[in-house]
C-alpha cells in the first residue's frame, strides 16, 4: 500500500500548485455562490448564518474533493487502462488498492476541510477556539471516509457513464439543499433526522454554535464506512480482474 | 525437468468470446518458452491469467507449484511481467515509476536505485530518467519495461512481445540480456516473430484458437512434419487454376496453391515434385524452390488448416 500512497504524493508533487488552488477556491466559491447569497433570506439563532454556514461549507468541498478523487482513481482500475493492468499485476490485493485509494482521497479531503475551516473563519472573522477546531476536524473524518466509500460503491456497481453522470447530480443536489448542509431543516424528514450522517453534521453546527455534542453519531459513520468498504471489496473482486 | 509453470484445462470468455479453451501447458523450471499464435490467438491472455489481471473461468494454474487463485501475492512477488503495451504512468517521471514499482515488489529503496541506475546505463536510457514517458520513442519505452520487469530479480518472466516497436539495436540487446540471465530464470514469451521463437526458445508451443495445437522443441515441432518440404515453382506468366488438377492423384500433396505467377505444395516425396515439373515442364518456369519446413510453414499449416 505505500507504494500506491507513494504514487499519489508524486503525482501531488508534479500538480502542487493546482492542488493549492484547488484547496483555496473551492471553499471561496461556496462562501460567495451559496453562503452570501443565502444569508440575506436565512436567519439562525444564536449566530448568523454565514458562521453557521461554515460547517457546511467545510463538508460540502471536502466531500467534493473527496468523491471526485476516488472517483477518478477507481475509474482507473475499472475502466481497464494500462495503469490498472500494471497495479493488478503487482503483489498487492484487492483491499490494498482499495484501502489506498481512500486513504488518499481521504487526507486530500482531510487538507481541503482544514483550508475550508480556516478560510471560512478567515472570511467570518469568527473566533472559535482550537480545541472547538479539532473536534469539527474530528467528526468531519468518518463523514470523509464515508464519502469515499460511496464513490467508490457507485463507480463500482455503476456501469453507464450517463447513469454514473445521473447519480453524481442526485448526490450534489441532495447534498446541497437536503442535507442541512446550507439550508437549516427545522422539520427534517425522519430517515434524514435518524442518519449518524444527519446526527454528525448536527453535532458539528452545535459546536459552531457553542452548544454540546456527542461522538456516536461520528463512530455510527465510520462501522458504516467499514461495511461499504467491505462490500466495495467482494464487488471489486468481481468488477477489477474480470 | 520439473515444470516451473503449469496450466491445466484453463478456460476464459471475455464479452462472451470464447479466449481459452481447455488450454493445459507446462513450461519447464530455467527453460526459455516462446508461445506463437496469430492475433486473439490467447497468447496475452494466458500471461496475464498468471499475473492476475485476469480471473480464469476454469482450470488450475500454478506457478512454482503454487496456485495462482489462492497465493496470488506469493506467485506475482516471483513474476516479472512486460505488457505487449505501454502501461508506464504519464503522470510521474520514469525515474519515480521504475521507484514505485521497485516498492511494490518490495524492494529497498537502495537496491531500486542502483538497479535502476545499471539497466538505464546498459539500455541507453539514463539521460531519458527524469522525462515523463509521453515524450519518449517507443523503443526506449518497451526497454524501459523490460527492465522494470527485472527490477526486483523475478525467477520467473513474463513477456508479452517483447520486441514489438523496438529498433534492431534494442532487440538485440535485449535477448543478449535475456540469454545472459536466462540459466537461472523460466521465461515465457509470446512472439509473432518466427526467427526469434527458432533462435531463443528452448521450447515452442503454437496455439490457434484458444488452445495449444503443438508444442516442442524446435527439432521435435520440425520432425512432426516427417520431412515434409516446401516446393514452389514460379513461372514468368499468370497461372491458370486448372493446373491444380494435377495434384488430383498424388495424395500425398499436401496444400496445392496458387501465388500469383508461382504454384506450392507440400511433400515428403520428391518423386511428387517431378511429376508436376514433368507436367509444366512445357510451361516457361522462372524459378524452383525447395525447401524443409521450418517454424513458419508449420504454424501456417496449422492455422489454415492444410497441414494438421
Amino acid at each position: 500500500m505505500k507504494a500506491l500512497l507513494r504514487r499519489e504524493l508524486y503525482i501531488l508533487k508534479h500538480n502542487l500548485i493546482p492542488f493549492i488552488c484547488i484547496w483555496m477556491l473551492l471553499p471561496m466559491a461556496i462562501y460567495l455562490f451559496i453562503s452570501i447569497p443565502l444569508s440575506s433570506q436565512i436567519s439562525i439563532d444564536v449566530i448568523n448564518y454565514i458562521n453557521w454556514s461554515s460547517i457546511g461549507n467545510a463538508v460540502y468541498a471536502s466531500s467534493v474533493l473527496t468523491y471526485l478523487l476516488s472517483t477518478n482513481l477507481i475509474l482507473k482500475y475499472k475502466n481497464k487502462t494500462s495503469f490498472s493492468n500494471l497495479m493488478l499485476a503487482a503483489p498487492q490485493t484487492n483491499s490494498q488498492h482499495l484501502g489506498a485509494i481512500i486513504i488518499w482521497a481521504s487526507v486530500i479531503g482531510l487538507v481541503q476541510f482544514l483550508f475550508s475551516i480556516v478560510i471560512t473563519q478567515a472570511l467570518n472573522s469568527s473566533n472559535l477556539f482550537f480545541l472547538d477546531k479539532i473536534l469539527i476536524i474530528i467528526y468531519g473524518i468518518p463523514i470523509i471516509i464515508f464519502v469515499s466509500n460511496l464513490a467508490i460503491f457507485v463507480c463500482l456497481i455503476v456501469n453507464s457513464k450517463f447513469v454514473h453522470t445521473l447519480v453524481n447530480f442526485i448526490l450534489t443536489i441532495f447534498f446541497l439543499f437536503s442535507s442541512g448542509l446550507f439550508l437549516p431543516l427545522d422539520e427534517a424528514p425522519i430517515f434524514l433526522s435518524y442518519s449518524p450522517l444527519y446526527q454528525t453534521l448536527i453535532n458539528m453546527q452545535n459546536i459552531i454554535m457553542i452548544n454540546s455534542s456527542v461522538i456516536y453519531p461520528s463512530i455510527i459513520v465510520l462501522v458504516f464506512s467499514s461495511i461499504l468498504y467491505v462490500v466495495n471489496l467482494v464487488i471489486s473482486y468481481k468488477v477489477l480482474r474480470k | 525437468m520439473e515444470a516451473s509453470i503449469t496450466l491445466k484445462s484453463i478456460a476464459k470468455k471475455i464479452d462472451k468470446e470464447v479466449v481459452l479453451a481447455d488450454l493445459s501447458i507446462g513450461v519447464e523450471n530455467n527453460s526459455n518458452h516462446a508461445i506463437i499464435g496469430q492475433n486473439g490467438s490467447g497468447k496475452s491472455s494466458i500471461l496475464k491469467i498468471l499475473v492476475g489481471i485476469i480471473e480464469k473461468d476454469a482450470g488450475t494454474a500454478y506457478i512454482h507449484g503454487k496456485d495462482i487463485s489462492t497465493r496470488s501475492n506469493e506467485t506475482r512477488m516471483i513474476t516479472g511481467y512486460m505488457p505487449q503495451y505501454i502501461d508506464l504512468d504519464d503522470e510521474i517521471s520514469i525515474y519515480e515509476n521504475l521507484l514505485i514499482y521497485s516498492q511494490l515488489f518490495n524492494v529497498s529503496e537502495n537496491k531500486a536505485k542502483l538497479r535502476i541506475q545499471n539497466f538505464s546505463e546498459i539500455f541507453d536510457f539514463k539521460k531519458f530518467l527524469f522525462e515523463k514517458s509521453s515524450n519518449l520513442s517507443l523503443g526506449i519505452l518497451r526497454s524501459i519495461q523490460f527492465c522494470r520487469a527485472l527490477l526486483h530479480d523475478p525467477k520467473i518472466l513474463l513477456l508479452d512481445e517483447p520486441t514489438s516497436g523496438m529498433d534492431p539495436q534494442h532487440k538485440i540487446k535485449l535477448w543478449n540480456i535475456i540469454d545472459r540471465i536466462g540459466n537461472d530464470k523460466t521465461i515465457l514469451f509470446t512472439t509473432q516473430d518466427f526467427s526469434e521463437a527458432e533462435k531463443y526458445a528452448d521450447r515452442i508451443s503454437i496455439i490457434h484458437q484458444g488452445d495449444i495445437k503443438m508444442d516442442g522443441s524446435l527439432g521435435t515441432l520440425v520432425n512432426a512434419t516427417k520431412g515434409l518440404s516446401k516446393f514452389e515453382i514460379r513461372f514468368k506468366h499468370s497461372v491458370d487454376e486448372e493446373i491444380l488438377s494435377i495434384f488430383n492423384d498424388m495424395p500425398t500433396v499436401l496444400k496445392p496453391t496458387i501465388n500469383g505467377n508461382s504454384i506450392e505444395f507440400y511433400s515428403n516425396s520428391k518423386n511428387d515434385f517431378f511429376k508436376v515439373l514433368k507436367h509444366v515442364i512445357d510451361s516457361e518456369i522462372e524459378n524452383i524452390d525447395i525447401n524443409f519446413c521450418r517454424l513458419l510453414d508449420l504454424y501456417l499449416g496449422l492455422v489454415e488448416n492444410g497441414l494438421e
